[in-house]
């Protein structure tokens, strides 16, 4: 099941990280659009992608994860480096899992999903480690926040652990959680903010 | 109150649908109702509520049904079965497309407690059909109904269109209908419904946050930050700030569309704050944030629930997990585990509330303060109340012993900080810091980019650091106006935002400099080289000071360093071709100054140098050529002309064109023009004082003409009782058992006198009236025993003082007239007494010297005097302590008595400039442990001197209460940076002896070593390369000792 955009505006093609409206979802065709060649934002290439992967990573707790979700894991730009004995990668587009299961490790499943098909999969309890990048902003969620709250809610262990990384300018969310850490470094031309909390 | 709603989705096309957001939020407010099924549905209940859905939808399906489930509300689904998994062709011109639920959806919804109910077959209006037509519509076929064998019961008419026949009809088949309007709130057949929109609201308790700032501006960003983003908003957010000296203000103003901002215009401590705090706000219910603290996003929804839920409950307290560099030291305290086993978050739990816990909470606080409580029960008990424990511990005590008890919310939803004063903590505010400057910069570029792109210039023009340059541009587009007020403030605003940008700092020395306040400009110099010591503009500077010191070495380093940084920098090439010529190495200045043509080629300075270089070499014609080139560009230089008219009365002949100069000389690409933007002019302003022994006549000059006509020297403003009561006199007691000065004076003396037979010979220095020496001779115990010699430099002091001797009769005082930069003792004293007097001595080693040399054996030394920096200048960081507090204070007290004007910075000017008050001040605490042994010291005044002195000091009345108030938090703040050894102290009481004399040293706050320590890292130019120290004073005595 797709979350159907009403949005009249489409956004504009050569940046996608251009400015979007508060209440209005992307339209899933540019998504599509967008992952028709692999790595269509140039996160491999980019020192400060890299860095944001890096300083992700390094902000885990160490332990032993079992079972991780990646929330909006495009092509798996992160997905493939987490830890964990079972990973999950969920995108809404399927062009992007269709890159990410290429040359995909065993141990790494990607599915396509949106965030909010998630209540449907009977995922109750079944993560023990959420990482979600760059897809908690309006133009995914529009207004349906707290939803989000509830979703990640559903599918973290009690104790797990959720990873938030996303541009502090577009983000406005703030899991009702421990907060383990907090931190801001330069993005791009942006501000990102990191968090790591314990539910 | 039945509840109707149709479509719920992230995105909110028409009224028909409520926003995923705003469903959640209604959920949540209905906390406060009893949610039903239709079938327990009283209508006369207010407090019952039911939650239906007509159509039914996927997006319901999708985004409601999570959220019905998280909320655990039985909810009802009025199906039309037609369009079950179709889409809403149907009202396709009204509406945008939306698929109906297919039966698998509906199905799981009924798993998750929802009821099908029936809303037709097709949707028509049913007041338009006939008998069999309605009763198709009316009749649920079998394979629905098996959805859920228990629905359908309830019927909703379509359109809420119903009459007598079709409710005659509903009424055969089903329990009960529902209208939308046309129907009432009592017939079980017509119930009607409210339309839910996004904009729907249900009565819900209101919350007042109020978070308490008292210079947490570090932090309070983040704490803002935290009550901005709950999941259930409080109704009014207010930031209260207890007159704060940091920059909290700046940090809430941030904020000030979103939250409510009072600042208290002076600082009521806890008490009164939050009273006054609890007093502007109007939420049934209440809670308090520490500034530097965060609230987790679900506390508002979580304490709320809890108070709403339990009327009998005056406070919702919640758990609290500990973060900041210093969580563990009080996890370790309170028994707090480590969150996910880093050592970063600690999880304190508290005890529920029972019986038990109730009774010990008077001795066991488990109800932090920033709880959330009824204001009903906070009136009820008087509010906040002085009390020996916290305030918050004391409230909550109090109501709970009025009878009220206390709910537990057993989460971590209070972030409680746990800091000390070091810096670690800041990072994760210098990031939200960077997060708001980057945005700030990001606007700032784009109007720059647009004024650019308007005045025809490319956006590259803004390249490297376009806010600096447009900064910079600005203030020069000011500068030409030339309303320096306004540059200096522009700067001065600019350095809250750019606090460590060189370039501006630089700027504000040029312009400092230029109007002469030289003290201010050296400390803006300071700041500068600190920020960024690679600034071209400050190695000039450097080698300016370094030319002018005589280390030609330094010079040449610095110069080449600024041309090196900046091929461009000509004032620098043409201050490095100078001293080229100037050591002897004219073939070295040629290139750089050939280069300077190539950029200017009408630079008079550059010829000129250019001209006499060619001279020395014996270019006779190539000089020649360059002066009548420097008249050509500047008819009225005198020096040129000279030249020129030597080199016709030799009989030289110029070379009249560039290809007949020299090889050497010969410029590369002289068209290529260039204009230097405003610089302000080559430096050498900061002559150091010329110290020539003319200078030092004109200063004794000086010197005498201003003590001459006063009669009173000692006479400061009245607040400088009230302050030394409150402070010194206390602090001299403690280590000598009197308050008063002369008291302790006397008694030392007196001592001495007692301790043997015969005379005691007392030296006073810089004796001035002699009122002070007599007074302490009068509180003597045998002043006829005493020999008191006083020296001053003044005649008409001296004459004075003999005067008053005579008249006070005693005739064993006398008072004699003597420069103390050459003072010249016969025989042994043993007592030395210095008021106030060493900050007006050049000569302190000659002086210090001589008083050693004239030591009798049991020589005691006391002194009274200035000790902070040369002129009384403010150092840095006093400075910035005193700026801070001065951006607070009302005008009354900027009057600046001096100057006769109000003052938008402190007077911070430079006393040695004019005569010799505080020519050496910071020489003289290390030159005196240099020469004796220190056996009592007492430090004192860090910044309260700059409110108190003959400046300022007559804005503060003894008698306002509000001016002593607001002298005595100063002087609080004064003490603290004083005992924190934060800040240097200008003043110090000293008993001191021969070397060697004294086995231990009596102290309060700081030692002297600490002192200079403290001064030397404060400053921080001892350290530096290229810098001097305060040097220029301290090779001063050689011209007087001469």
């Amino acid at each position: 099941m797709q979350v159907v955009g009403y949005g009249k505006s489409s956004y504009a093609q050569t940046n996608p990280l251009s400015t979007h409206t508060m209440n209005v979802l992307q339209p899933i065709d540019e998504l599509e659009q967008w992952y028709e060649k692999p790595d269509p934002w140039h996160y491999e290439t980019n020192p400060d992608d890299l860095n944001r992967r890096a300083m992700l990573l390094g902000a885990l707790p160490k332990r032993e994860y079992e079972s991780v979700l990646d929330i909006g894991c495009g092509d798996g730009f992160i997905t493939k480096r987490l830890p964990g004995k079972r990973v999950m990668g969920i995108d809404v587009s399927s062009n992007a899992i269709r890159w990410a299961r290429q040359n995909a490790p065993q141990h790494i499943t990607y599915e396509q999903h949106s965030l909010f098909d998630i209540p449907e999969l009977e995922w109750e309890n079944a993560f023990d480690l959420v990482v979600a990048t760059g897809v908690f902003y309006p133009q995914y969620l529009a207004q349906s926040k707290k939803l989000v709250y509830e979703i990640v809610d559903r599918v973290l262990v009690p104790g797990g652990i959720l990873v938030s990384v996303h541009i502090h300018e577009w983000y406005a969310l703030r899991f009702p959680y421990v907060t383990l850490h907090r931190e801001y470094y330069s993005y791009r031309e942006y501000t990102h903010i990191l968090e790591v909390y314990q539910k | 109150m039945i509840l109707m709603y149709h479509k719920v989705h992230p995105e909110t096309p028409t009224k028909w649908w409520v926003s995923v957001d705003a469903f959640w939020r209604q959920m949540e407010e209905l906390r406060r109702y009893k949610i039903v099924s239709l079938d327990e549905y009283n209508p006369d209940d207010p407090k019952h509520a039911c939650i239906t859905f007509d159509g039914v939808y996927e997006n319901v399906y999708q985004f409601a049904l999570p959220i019905l489930r998280k909320f655990g509300y039985p909810f009802e689904l009025f199906i039309t079965s037609a369009v079950i998994g179709r889409s809403n062709e149907f009202d396709q011109a009204e509406e945008p497309p939306a698929r109906f639920a297919t039966r698998e959806q509906l199905a799981k919804c009924v798993r998750a407690g929802g009821r099908l109910q029936w809303h037709t077959v097709t949707h028509p209006d049913c007041t338009t059909l006939d008998a069999a037509a309605l009763a198709y519509e009316l009749t649920v076929p079998e394979d629905v109904r098996e959805l859920d064998p228990q629905g359908f019961g309830w019927f909703a008419y379509p359109y809420g269109k119903h009459n007598p026949t079709v409710v005659d009809e509903v009424k055969r088949r089903f329990r009960g209908a529902l209208s939308c309007v046309g129907g009432n709130n009592s017939d079980r057949y017509q119930l009607n419904r409210l339309e839910v929109t996004s904009e729907t609201r249900f009565p819900s308790s209101s919350v007042s946050l109020i978070i308490a700032n008292y210079n947490y501006g570090r932090f309070a960003a983040e704490a803002i930050e935290s009550a901005l983003h709950q999941t259930v908003l409080p109704e009014e957010i207010l930031f209260i700030d207890d007159c704060s000296v940091d920059n909290s203000m700046e940090i809430a103003e941030r904020y000030k569309d979103r939250i409510r901002i009072v600042r208290n215009e002076r600082n009521l401590g806890i008490v009164a704050n939050f009273n006054k705090a609890v007093s502007l706000t109007n939420g049934e219910y209440i809670c308090f944030l520490g500034a530097d603290n965060r609230l987790r996003s679900d506390y508002v929804e979580k304490c709320k629930l809890a108070l709403d839920t339990h009327p009998e409950a005056a406070i919702a307290y919640t758990d609290v997990a500990l973060f900041g560099p210093r969580a563990e030291v009080l996890a370790q305290r309170v028994g707090a585990t480590s969150a996910a086993g880093t050592a970063d978050v600690f999880l304190w739990r508290f005890v529920d509330f029972t019986e038990e816990t109730r009774r010990s909470l008077a001795q066991n606080n488990f109800i932090h303060g920033s709880s959330m409580y009824r204001r009903k029960a906070f009136e009820q008990v008087g509010g906040y109340k002085d009390s020996a424990g916290p305030e918050d511990h004391h409230l909550f005590v109090r109501m709970v012993n009025a009878g009220w008890s206390a709910v537990h919310c057993a989460e971590f939803l209070l972030e409680y900080r746990q800091h000390s004063g070091d810096q670690a903590n800041t990072q994760l505010n210098a990031g939200l810091e960077m997060a708001y400057w980057k945005k700030q910069y990001k606007q700032l570029k784009q109007q720059y980019d647009q004024l650019a792109g308007r005045a025809g210039l490319s956006p590259k023009h803004a390249a490297e650091k376009p806010v600096i340059a447009h900064l910079l541009a600005e203030i020069d587009a000011v500068l030409e106006r030339g309303d320096t007020t306004a540059a200096l403030q522009r700067l001065r605003r600019s350095f809250t935002c750019f606090p460590e940008q060189a370039k501006l700092h630089f700027r504000y020395f040029r312009l400092l400099q230029a109007l002469g306040r030289t003290a201010e400009a050296d400390f803006a110099f300071d700041l500068a080289m600190q920020y960024d010591p690679s600034l071209p503009e400050i190695h000039n500077e450097l080698g300016v000071r370094a030319f002018h010191r005589g280390n030609l070495k330094l010079a040449l380093q610095n110069f080449e360093r600024a041309v090196r940084l900046d091929r461009d920098f000509l004032d620098a090439r043409k201050n490095l071709a100078d001293l080229y010529v100037h050591t002897g190495r004219p073939e070295d200045a040629i290139p750089h100054l050939r280069y300077v043509l190539s950029r200017s080629s009408d630079d008079a300075e550059a010829l000129l140098s250019l001209g006499s270089i060619c001279v020395s070499l014996d270019w006779y014609g190539d000089a020649f050529y360059f002066f009548n080139r420097v008249l050509a560009v500047d008819p009225s230089n005198e020096t040129a002309r000279e030249l020129v008219e030597a080199l016709q009365a030799k009989g030289f002949t110029p070379v009249t064109a560039e290809s007949e100069l020299n090889e050497l000389l010969r410029p590369t690409s002289s068209d290529r023009r260039y204009h230097p933007m405003l610089t302000l002019t080559r430096r050498d302003a900061h002559n150091p004082n010329d110290t020539g022994e003319g200078e030092y006549r004109r200063k004794l000059g000086a010197e005498i003409a201003r003590y001459a006509g006063e009669i009173n020297v000692h006479d400061l403003p009245p607040i400088n009782h009230v302050v030394n009561e409150a402070s010194l006199s206390q602090w001299l007691k403690e280590l000598t058992g009197e308050s008063d000065i002369r008291d302790w004076w006397a008694k030392e003396i007196s001592e001495m006198l007692k301790s043997r037979a015969g005379n005691v010979r007392v030296l006073s220095i810089g004796c001035g009236n002699g009122d002070v020496e007599l007074d302490v001779l009068a509180r003597v115990c045998e002043p006829e025993r005493v020999q008191l010699l006083g020296l001053d430099l003044n005649p008409t002091m001296i004459e004075r003082a003999n005067a008053l001797a005579a008249e006070r009769g005693f005739p064993q005082a006398v008072f004699s007239v003597q420069d103390l930069n050459n003072v010249n003792l016969s025989g042994q004293f043993d007592v030395v007494l210095a008021s106030h007097s060493l900050h007006h001595i050049v000569a302190l080693e000659k002086l210090f010297a001589a008083i050693d040399a004239a030591a009798s054996e049991q020589f005691i030394f006391l002194v009274n005097d200035m000790i902070g920096r040369n002129g009384h200048v403010m150092w840095p960081a006093t400075s910035s302590v005193v700026r801070t507090i001065w951006d607070t204070l009302d005008r009354k007290y900027k009057y600046n008595a001096y100057w006769k004007t109000y003052d938008d910075e402190p007077m911070n000017h430079d006393c040695s400039s004019e005569g010799f008050e505080g020519i050496r001040a910071q020489d003289i605490l290390p030159l005196l442990i240099q020469w004796f042994d220190c056996e009592m010291f007492l430090p004192f005044a860090t910044i309260i001197n700059r409110f108190t002195d003959r400046g300022y000091g007559h804005n503060f009345h003894p008698d306002d209460p509000q001016d002593r108030d607001l002298i005595m938090r100063i002087l609080d703040l004064d003490l603290a940076l004083l005992k924190e050894k934060k800040l240097a102290p200008v003043q110090c009481l000293m008993k001191l002896r021969t070397k060697g004399a004294v086995r231990h040293l009596r102290y309060l706050f700081q030692t002297p070593e600490e002192v200079i320590q403290l001064r030397s890292r404060e400053i921080g130019r001892e350290e530096f390369v290229w810098g001097a120290p305060d040097t220029r004073r301290v090779e001063t005595p050689s011209l007087v000792t001469s």
